[in-house]
């Protein structure tokens, strides 16, 4: 797809690519791990140190002066060390510390008017007059630091009775760094952003217990609290219309700017929480928490949450075959809460400059004096055990979550002037769904091993209320919906290219629910007809999938070679291709060539509306490129041999040599890029959209691993 | 023994690790600097701050509007990747568009009528008189006449109660108006501005009040106030909303939509067919070899970019009272008495203030035709086409050219279209209520649309 040779009308020849004609090359990766453990009667040390190294896939060339562009690839290291001593006999002390350090140099990519891949994949069509190297003049990299430590005392005075003090600190820096160099073809006079934030978590935890029988059966109970300080600071920097070449700071840009992040904000609580024993097979659990929150209104009191669990060894009991293996039982209900962001509850203003860099103020943050944090509740019951003499082990669970007050940002009155959202306790949410694990044991002797894993989990999620709102909109087309009443013409909504919408079939009368989130886009009403495409807005289906599935399998051969093959697969959801979208709209899109030579000829009047609203780039809309995005990949494929002792020299013990293959294969019916290809795709964004995105790579790792 | 010093360790730990957060920065500190609380606005040294904010509120919005009604209008074609560039050109608005340019303007006309509730009240301020309340009037004022000019209907909600009412004696009551009521709004504030000004010697103010009253009188069909109140303002007047690149609030947004990306072009429009070489309408075809330009093409990759010169820097203010639009006010209150020969020379008088040679009628007054010409009829030279193109290219790019194709009814809304066809046998010419407002005000839930 990288690869355009020239002479096509669409994809002309690039000058600016590389001699290979290639925009891809191999990038080679290199990691070194060194380990050390040991210890004496009363103390135990371990300490670990990595280093790695990862070259790009783009060959970013050189500039029009010959001189070397800035590369693409990584270099991290990180140092461990864990140490434990006992400085008498009832106390434990240990001291946790890790540090690493990552340098990151990237390309511009995604939703980026100067990404190498927009501007590749829209050939003639894109930002660079089709010289897209000269997006490669642009430097970008990121440093993050990454610093944790903590101490564990943990202190047994009696018999049944333990302390337990937990004290740490969680420590990130990331430093950001973005420029574009003087007389860069986008920005002529160039410009430079730095963008730097620490986050500082530091905790605080307690916990005592007593374990002891009471009336026959075994009791522990627990109690215990937290304190947990967050803190943030950090600030954005921009130097924008530099007087000259050479290596810049942001001072020098004519024109510079800054933003600073700095807030602080104390959550803790107290629990208290009493398991009973009955039999050394069947547990119960029950506890509650109270939590306050610096961020709550001035209204807002002290949240509690309860939470109770049981687990049933059933195999233990008499009348349980004992030829079936072993089985438990178990299940769980709980609440928890997430609290909203600090001053969200207050009536603010904040600061900006107007009139020409003079001081000034704008409505921040209507205020919510009520304001209190969204609670999830859970259940869930399971079971999990083996059979044929341990051949088989298997796991099954079912959860259920629902979350209420859930914090929603709620426009507000717009004519009343002070507009924007406030986060309220509005809106209900609810996801369910099974997860499923089975391991077979296939073989097992001394010539040949071999297990086969499998795996199923599935997530439906529904927005059963949001107050009064009908819809939030939170991008790309992606949409919270309240649920609606089934009409006639939503039970008898038409279909295109077999793809249905949400509440399609439904019964008049019913509510339909809506996935978190949907998405809602135009779909063409009249496919097979000659004429103009009719549309109508239809929410076709959530766009984070509802089951994942897996397979792996590992055989090992005398003890010493084993194949490992891990594969997934994901479906249930759909992704709306902005890349085959905007270069439909460019008459750039490789699947509409068709189309686009008939409009060309003249021939619009001749295609069909479903012909039209898929390629016409006058009509096309994105929710024509929108499909179920069901995929499966072998993510893994590894080799391993262990070395024979006989070959080791005297002072190993053992060596390993293993040939890994990742991201080799990928099956999928979607038409974009790839459906792991998009952006905002993290955990916590909900929406998604693929524009222009690189997929995983495909990747191969030689490794030794000695033990000495 | 052992274990009393074990216990001693452990409850020395707790204590230090409890004590230790309480240092020289406690555990329990809170703290989100950067916001300012409400309350902490009410003092005459804050007043200053207050004023600055209207005025940044009122063009950190009005940038976008003078950006979208030109897409809406075909004032300027869209040449990039916008979704919504891709539905204003075939001349498709509905409530979901509406959504940021409702809130623009109803934070920018709140800021200011509540800002001057709040000035009124606060201890140790001199209302009367003080340029800061003029300038507050002003921006309220000029707001309302945005509200009015672009959008289909008002709603007020807030500030006024029977508590607090306006100047004017209103009370917001959420009710659907018609857009008169924000022109009648605009003329108690715009009074009030000459009133304060005028007592605190600041004649440009008193000049764009007047100005803002011309406007707000001809969009109520006023003529005979909007010609007496357009007479008090000099050709060569300009107050505009302030643009810089102070910070990047600030910067205007149809410099970033034309330097920084190419996402709207002149290319075919009136400005770029009848305004080449127009001081008014100056624009550089980045196809030529020396442009300067990123790119030839605009965003999408195939329409010729011509990159508007009116404002070429981030700092470029935009016009809201113009002078030389005070004279073809006269010059429209002349058509429409039949006189064409008081319209020549004062369209004329403003052709002069730009260095331009003067236009010589066909002798006929007509009526507006439209036609190819990006949306105004080209050559025709009867006095309604003439006050046509000159005010299309008189106001170019500051948020005028809907309003006029509105009031004017518009042969262009009839499914006219520059470069790309309307779709729609009638174009949207005003904004309509927001979704916003439609999903959290009962009295209007049924009015807003989609398309």
């Amino acid at each position: 797809m990288l690869y355009w040779p020239g002479g096509d009308e669409q994809f002309p020849a690039d000058p600016t690519c590389p001699a290979s004609g290639s925009w891809l090359k191999d990038g080679y990766l290199q990691n070194y791990n060194l380990s050390v453990r040991g210890g004496a009667e009363r103390m135990n040390y371990f300490m670990s140190a990595k280093w790695g190294a990862e070259e790009g896939v783009f060959d970013t060339g050189t500039d029009a002066t010959g001189a070397a562009r800035p590369t693409q690839g990584q270099e991290a290291w990180s140092l461990r060390g864990n140490f434990s001593f006992a400085p008498a006999e009832d106390l434990d002390v240990r001291f946790n510390t890790f540090y690493s350090h990552r340098y990151v140099d990237w390309v511009p990519d995604g939703n980026n008017a100067e990404g190498l891949l927009l501007n590749v994949f829209r050939g003639g069509r894109d930002y660079t007059n089709d010289e897209d190297g000269k997006l490669l003049d642009m430097l970008i990299h990121n440093i993050n630091d990454h610093f944790t430590s903590g101490v564990n005392l943990l202190w047994n005075p009696m018999e049944g009775m333990n302390h337990r003090l937990n004290a740490g600190i969680d420590w990130v820096r990331n430093e950001y760094f973005e420029e574009r160099p003087w007389g860069y073809f986008y920005v002529q006079l160039g410009n430079r952003e730095t963008d730097e934030r620490t986050f500082r978590k530091l905790t605080l935890d307690y916990a005592g217990t007593m374990d002891r029988t009471l009336f026959g059966l075994s009791s522990s109970t627990s109690l215990g609290g937290q304190l947990y300080n967050d803190f943030v600071t950090g600030t954005n920097g921009f130097g924008d219309d530099f007087a000259g070449p050479g290596a810049k700071i942001l001072q020098s840009g004519a024109i510079t700017e800054a933003f600073e992040v700095n807030s602080t904000v104390t959550s803790g609580g107290f629990f208290l929480q009493e398991i009973i024993g009955i039999g050394d097979r069947l547990f119960l659990t029950g506890g509650v928490r109270v939590d306050g929150h610096s961020a709550f209104g001035r209204d807002f009191g002290l949240e509690i949450y309860p939470k109770g669990q049981f687990s049933y060894v059933i195999s233990d009991e008499s009348f349980f075959p004992a030829s079936f293996g072993t089985l438990k039982l178990r299940g769980a209900f709980g609440d928890s809460g997430k609290a909203p962001g600090l001053f969200d509850a207050a009536r603010t203003w904040a600061s900006v400059a107007g009139d020409n860099g003079k001081p000034g103020v704008t409505p921040d943050n209507l205020g919510n004096p009520v304001l209190g944090p969204e609670r999830t509740r859970e259940w869930e019951v399971g079971f999990e055990g083996t059979t044929l003499n341990g051949r088989i082990g298997f796991e099954y669970q079912y959860f259920n979550q629902n979350t209420f007050d859930a914090l929603i940002p709620v426009t507000q009155l717009p004519s009343g002037g002070f507009v924007g959202t406030q986060l309220e306790n509005v809106g209900e949410v609810s996801n369910a769904g099974h997860e499923a694990f089975v391991n077979l044991n296939l073989l097992a002797s001394n010539a040949i091993g071999w297990d086969v894993g499998l795996r199923l989990s599935t997530s439906e999620s529904r927005v059963i209320d949001l107050g009064a709102l009908e819809s939030i909109n939170i991008g790309w087309r992606n949409y919270v919906r309240a649920p609606i009443e089934c009409t006639s013409e939503l039970s008898n909504g038409v279909t295109f290219d077999g793809n249905g919408y949400i509440g399609q079939g439904c019964t008049p009368g019913d509510m339909v629910y809506f996935p978190l989130p949907a998405f809602c886009h135009d779909r063409v009403q009249n496919p097979e007809a000659v004429a103009a495409p009719d549309y109508t807005e239809h929410c076709l289906g959530s766009t984070t999938p509802k089951y994942t599935y897996g397979i792996s399998t590992t055989m090992t051969l005398s003890q010493r070679l084993t194949l490992d093959v891990v594969g997934e697969g994901m479906g249930g959801h759909w992704l709306s291709s902005g890349t085959a979208y905007q270069n439909t709209r460019r008459s750039v899109w490789p699947l509409c060539r068709s189309t686009f030579a008939a409009l060309a000829a003249g021939q619009r009047n001749a295609l069909t509306a479903g012909e039209r609203a898929l390629c016409d780039p006058s009509v096309v809309r994105y929710g024509m490129w929108t499909q179920p995005a069901d995929f499966f990949k072998i993510r893994s494929a590894s080799l391993s041999f262990r070395v024979p002792e006989d070959f080791l020299p005297g002072q190993v013990r053992s060596a390993t040599v293993r040939l890994q293959g990742r991201n080799l294969f990928t099956r999928t019916d979607f038409e974009g890029v790839d459906p792991e290809a998009f952006e905002d795709g993290s955990a916590e964004v909900l929406f998604r959209q693929e524009y222009y995105n690189l997929p995983p790579i495909r990747s191969f790792l030689l490794s030794v691993q000695v033990d000495f | 023994m052992k274990t009393t010093n074990t216990r001693r360790l452990f409850m020395g730990a707790l204590l230090a690790a409890f004590a230790s957060t309480g240092c020289d920065e406690s555990i329990f500190d809170v703290k989100n600097p950067g916001r300012i609380l409400d309350d902490d606005l009410n003092t005459a040294r804050g007043v200053a701050s207050l004023v600055t904010g209207m005025s940044s509120d009122f063009s950190a919005s009005y940038d976008d509007i003078s950006f979208t009604t030109a897409r809406l209008s075909d004032e300027i074609v869209g040449s990039g990747s916008y979704f919504s560039t891709g539905r204003y050109r075939r001349g498709l608005f509905d409530s979901e568009d509406s959504n940021g340019f409702w809130a623009g303007v109803q934070r920018a006309r709140w800021v200011a009528e509540a800002g001057l509730l709040r000035m009124q009240g606060i201890e140790g301020y001199q209302y009367d008189g003080n340029a800061e309340t003029a300038r507050a009037h002003l921006f309220g004022g000029l707001a309302n006449r945005w509200f009015g000019e672009n959008f289909c209907q008002v709603i007020f909600s807030e500030p006024y109660s029977d508590e607090n009412p306006g100047p004017g004696g209103e009370t917001d009551t959420g009710d659907p108006l018609d857009r008169n009521a924000a022109f009648q709004r605009a003329v108690v504030l715009l009074e009030r501005a000459v009133q304060h000004g005028s007592s605190a010697g600041r004649s440009d103010i008193v000049n764009a009040a007047e100005g803002g009253l011309a406007q707000v009188y001809m969009g109520m069909g006023d003529f005979s106030n909007a010609v007496a109140r357009a007479a008090k303002v000099p050709t060569d007047f300009v107050f505009a909303a302030a643009y810089s690149s102070n910070s990047s609030r600030e910067e205007s947004q149809v410099w970033r939509e034309t330097h920084a990306r190419h996402e709207v072009s002149a290319w075919m429009t009136l400005a770029g067919t009848v305004g080449a070489g127009d001081p008014r309408t100056p624009w550089t075809d980045c196809a030529a070899a020396d442009s300067g330009c990123q790119s030839g093409n605009g965003a999408d990759g195939q329409t010729i970019h011509y990159r508007q010169e009116k404002y070429p820097t981030r700092d470029d203010d935009i016009p809201l009272v113009k002078g030389t639009e005070m004279r073809l006010i006269e010059a429209e209150a002349a058509l429409m008495g039949n006189d064409l020969a008081t319209a020549m020379a004062k369209v004329n008088e403003v052709r002069a203030h730009f260095g331009l040679d003067p236009l010589e009628s066909d002798g006929t007054i007509g009526q507006i035709t439209g036609g190819d010409g990006g949306g105004a009829n080209p050559t025709s030279m009867s006095g309604w086409d003439i006050l046509d193109r000159e005010r299309h290219l008189t106001l170019w790019l500051e948020g005028r050219r809907l309003w006029d194709l509105h009031r004017w009814d518009h042969p262009h809304l009839d499914g006219g279209g520059v470069v790309y066809e309307a779709t729609v046998a009638r174009r949207a010419s005003c904004m309509p209520i927001s979704l916003d407002e439609c999903q959290v005000n009962e009295k209007v839930s049924s009015l807003c649309f989609s398309v």
